[in-house]
């Protein structure tokens, strides 16, 4: 096969295969997706003059105690990436599973009891400028979580077996630290701020 | 050129910008199509069966080109900047410095009529003296006018041609214009952002009259006022 | 491996696998033509029946509510369901693998999942017809906070398809972009470097790019106006109880929307580019200098959004800046109009129907991208924003790259699509037939712009300061209607030349560039037991050898050997 690749295909010394080239376009137009969000975050929080009394209301705890989360697990994914790369599978596996649950648990933190506190509290999306955001761009992030967790399952599953695909590991290990970078903006939007 | 008479003491930057424009424009499409005409009828195979691949000085000349259309860049963008700097970019001060005190109207448009507001005789909004038109907007020739422009519902875009005045009227928010009318008169004035059905139907009318008329018209109107 | 198994069992995927849920390039180009093709019909006649209500305004023809919903249609569905699937989905597909000498595209199933998200907007945004309320009405800019009130706008469902319908075709279209971008850097045939790219790729890949790169703010902005619409959120929305920033959305609809306008001009002025040479045998001047000057206008065209919105209740100072930047794009521009006109000058010119449509839309261009200054300097822009001189200006320019682009890319690549040709004679009918009429539809709204005759009335018969002007609109209307109908010549001629069109060999047009090296039409996988490798640039015509040099040229594989679908990344490395 070697010599008819050579024929074929001209493939540029840049060392980048075209999934993971791919990857990164993907990524490149998640992020002006959310720095379009984050952009109108700050133009209502420069024009919102109640924000700061606002975001005195969220629960920094948890926000501080997610971003650890995600920080953790995003960690975890490239030691996972490391370990498949060098050939110790079981490591591997166990990395990603570790992912997944500090993943899992920042939904739970998110969706069981930091959203469903705060709408007892009567700060739900109709709650104005700052909560309408709020729900709105971390909503957002979360579902883009809940994706990347189903794509971390998939992995797990595709791990178990013997065909290991190198690549599908590392596109959703990119993913996930995008992921994880958006939360890192989000953050003291809201709960610093 | 088709545009609407002029009566307003800004509106000739913004014709004389429109007019320099178009005609360099204009000069540059007639030269282009000129010389595109030239080539189909030159190079035609029938008539230049062969091709020549090879043309010296090209490159010379496009940077030319490039310099002219630098240079023609650079006069639209100042004279345009100058002229945005003499109308919407003015500030308060300085218009009230050039032409005294002006009459301030608030301006309401609302799904699909617009509303213009007038203070009465105390310069005051929310007293008792306040009235307001509806589609109609009266002001004094010769004298500095202040549109204050809010919306109640959706985007609308004021609009008088002859007057030169477009300006967005937002909700939410304060847009101002300002206009001073050469001539009494009574010009058409329609709304430009579409903002529903209606839209087409949106009119008002301003109404430009000589000064001792309008002062006229407001005493009545407050003879009236103080009568109810 | 995998690929090998793809190329021996395609013979048996069957009649959906080939022609519906098709992997194949070429297939998947046809079908967004097709799609593309319907919609701009349809787009047509939605024109062509606003244009007769305004010739015949008492007659009835529509409602007002009507009105405003077709306008609006027309323009989202030319832009978006006409323009995207035909100059990125066709253009695309079609010429990225064949002109750099690959077997498919990187990601072909990728590709084919694509084509069927847009197919799936199409069936929402056509759902939004039938719906209660009718089809959006808020203009194709959508303008908030009219766009997210149901009270406001006289329409409620065709909000949320409208939202939806977008939404899912710009996941279509990121789709197909990732395959655009990548493809053409890593699956190059041997010696294809990237400056022998012919150009079309190259501007593709830029008007992939300037895509990806903008739709993010106007996807973000479109969750919000769902939000405001059915959640009771008040981002754009000012009521009593809260306030929202109504100019917002004009920020982020204009953020994208300027770099889409060339995302939808930068492909048609690649097919001029490649049918130029062809047509005057001579090789395309200034190569290097266009492809610099796409690039320098695409980065340009992210710092220009507010000259949408001079008079728009943007702070004034602003407004200068951005309509410095606006009038510094004519220069990059130049450079193109120039390069491509001097390509014609000298050369030995085949007035071919392709070459027709391709000059008329150069002609036309340059008319569009002229008017643009008046738009762009701040002052003027006070009379003319929002008139008919506006409608004018972006039909001159958009016309002449989808439109007018797409006939000539359709007339040159026929036979790579479907082994004959187009008929000539009923092609040069067509093109002269357009272009007359084109113009004398659009050079009349020049003059009402300048007028003050405002776009998107639903009638002027009540405005007494209009009447004055009233038979240029009636002429544009008339024009307008007769241009609508003179499309159907081109729909014939499409449909009559695929069944009994001349049969065409290889290179019928004479041209230089790859896809003239496989057979017309080219088999699945385009190369069969050969593979191209690449000599020279694209354009070598009137050489000292010969009338015109093939860029590369077909070696045999090694006997037994399977063609190879070369997405495959190499084993070794990568």
């Amino acid at each position: 096969m070697a010599h008819a690749q050579e024929m074929d295909a001209y493939v540029e010394p840049t060392g980048i295969g075209p999934p993971k080239l791919g990857m990164w376009l993907f990524l490149s137009g998640e992020v002006v997706l959310f720095g379009g969000i984050i952009m109108t975050i700050v133009l209502f929080r420069v024009s919102f003059p109640g924000w700061a009394e606002e975001s005195s209301h969220t629960n920094p705890i948890i926000g501080s105690v997610n971003t650890f989360n995600l920080l953790t697990s995003s960690m975890l994914v490239a030691v996972a990436y490391k370990m498949s790369a060098t050939g110790r599978h079981d490591l591997a596996k166990l990395c990603i599973l570790g992912c997944l649950l500090f993943g899992i648990l920042f939904l739970c933190l998110k969706w069981i009891i930091e959203w469903p506190t705060e709408i007892a509290h009567h700060y739900t999306i109709h709650s104005g400028p700052f909560w309408q955001l709020y729900y709105t761009a971390t909503g957002l992030h979360a579902v883009h979580v809940l994706v990347g967790l189903v794509a971390f399952v998939i992995i797990l599953v595709l791990y178990m077996g013997t065909w290991r695909p190198k690549f599908t590991l590392e596109a959703a290990a990119l993913y996930w630290h995008f992921v994880d970078i958006v939360w890192l903006f989000l953050w003291p939007l809201f709960y610093l701020s | 050129m088709p545009i609407m008479p002029d009566i307003s003491t800004h509106g000739f930057w913004l014709d004389w910008s429109l007019l320099i424009i178009s005609l360099v424009t204009l000069a540059v499409a007639i030269l282009s199509f000129a010389l595109i005409i030239v080539a189909i009828i030159n190079f035609r195979q029938s008539k230049n069966p062969k091709a020549t691949r090879h043309m010296s000085g090209w490159i010379t000349r496009l940077i030319i080109l490039d310099i002219a259309m630098i240079i023609f860049d650079i006069i639209i963008a100042v004279y345009s900047t100058a002229g945005w700097g003499q109308t919407i970019l003015k500030s308060e001060e300085s218009l009230i410095r050039e032409y005294g005190e002006p009459v301030y109207v608030k301006v309401i448009g609302r799904q699909f009529f617009w509303s213009f507001n007038y203070s009465g005789a105390d310069g005051e909004y929310d007293t008792t003296d306040d009235f307001q038109l509806a589609n109609e907007l009266i002001v004094p020739e010769d004298r500095l006018v202040m549109l204050h422009m809010t919306s109640g519902d959706t985007i609308h875009s004021f609009f008088v041609p002859h007057l030169r005045v477009k300006y967005d009227v937002i909700p939410g928010r304060e847009t101002r214009v300002w206009f001073v009318a050469k001539e009494s008169g009574e010009y058409p004035s329609i709304c430009t952002e579409l903002c529903g059905l209606g839209h087409y139907k949106m009119l008002a009318n301003v109404n430009v009259m000589e000064q001792d008329a309008y002062q006229r018209w407001l005493d009545t109107r407050m003879v009236t006022l103080g009568a109810r | 491996m995998a690929a090998a198994t793809h190329a021996v069992h395609h013979a048996e995927i069957g009649w959906v696998g080939r022609y519906i849920f098709s992997t194949d390039h070429k297939m998947i180009a046809k079908q967004y033509l097709l799609n593309g093709l319907f919609f701009a019909i349809f787009g047509g006649i939605i024109a062509l029946m606003f244009r007769v209500h305004l010739a015949v305004p008492d007659a009835g023809i529509l409602a007002p509510e009507r009105y405003n919903s077709f306008v609006t249609m027309h323009g989202t569905l030319m832009v978006f369901w006409v323009a995207m699937p035909i100059l990125l989905g066709f253009f695309g597909n079609l010429t990225i693998p064949l002109m750099i000498g690959a077997r498919d595209m990187a990601f072909p199933l990728l590709n084919m999942m694509s084509y069927w998200t847009f197919f799936l907007s199409s069936v929402v945004i056509m759902a939004s017809f039938f719906v209660p309320g009718g089809p959006f009405a808020g203009g194709w800019t959508g303008y908030a906070p009219l766009s997210v009130s149901t009270g406001m706008m006289g329409v409620d469902w065709g909000i949320n398809l409208w939202v939806l319908g977008l939404a899912l075709e710009f996941t279509a279209v990121l789709m197909g972009g990732i395959n655009f971008i990548v493809t053409p850097f890593v699956m190059r045939a041997r010696g294809m470097s990237i400056m022998r790219l012919p150009l079309i790729i190259w501007m593709v890949v830029i008007a992939s790019l300037l895509f990806m790169l903008s739709v993010g703010p106007l996807i973000a902005g479109a969750f919000l106006v769902l939000f405001d619409k059915n959640f009771g959120t008040h981002f754009y929305l000012v009521t009593a109880e809260a306030r929202g920033d109504p100019l917002l959305w004009q920020h982020l609809f204009w953020f994208f929307g300027h770099p889409e306008v060339y995302v939808i001009l930068i492909p048609g002025l690649g097919v001029i580019c490649e049918i130029f040479p062809a047509a005057a045998r001579k090789p395309l001047h200034g190569y290097h200098h266009i492809i610099y000057a796409t690039i320098f206008a695409g980065v340009l065209s992210f710092m220009v959004w507010a000259h949408h919105m001079f008079v728009a209740g943007l702070n004034p100072l602003a407004a200068v800046g951005f309509s410095i930047t606006t009038i510094i794009i004519s220069v990059p521009f130049l450079v193109i109009v120039v390069a491509m006109g001097l390509t014609l000058w000298g050369g030995s010119l085949r007035f071919n129907a392709a070459f027709l449509y391709a000059f008329f839309a150069y002609c036309i261009f340059i008319v569009g991208g002229l008017t643009g200054l008046q738009l762009g300097a701040t002052v003027a822009d006070i009379q003319l924003h929002d008139t008919y001189f506006v409608v004018a200006h972006f039909h001159y320019v958009i016309f002449a790259s989808v439109i007018l682009a797409t006939f000539a890319a359709v007339q040159w690549w026929f036979p790579k699509m479907f082994g004959r040709l187009m008929n000539e004679t009923i092609g040069k009918i067509h093109a002269i037939s357009t272009f007359v009429l084109f113009n004398i539809v659009f050079t009349p709204m020049f003059i009402l712009g300048f007028a003050g005759y405002p776009r998107r009335y639903a009638g002027y018969d009540h405005i007494p300061f209009l009447q004055g002007w009233t038979w240029l609109n009636d002429l544009a209307s008339i024009a307008g209607i007769l241009l609508v109908l003179v499309q159907f010549l081109f729909v014939f001629n499409f449909f009559y030349s695929m069944r009994a069109g001349k049969k065409a060999d290889k290179n019928p047009w004479e041209a230089t560039t790859m896809e003239w090296m496989a057979p017309s039409p080219p088999p699945h996988l385009n190369w069969g037991d050969t593979a191209p490798v690449v000599d020279r640039g694209p354009y070598e015509y009137a050489t000292d050898e010969a009338d015109y040099e093939p860029q590369g040229r077909l070696i045999a594989l090694s006997s037994g050997q399977q063609p190879v679908a070369s997405h495959q990344p190499p084993a070794t490395g990568h």
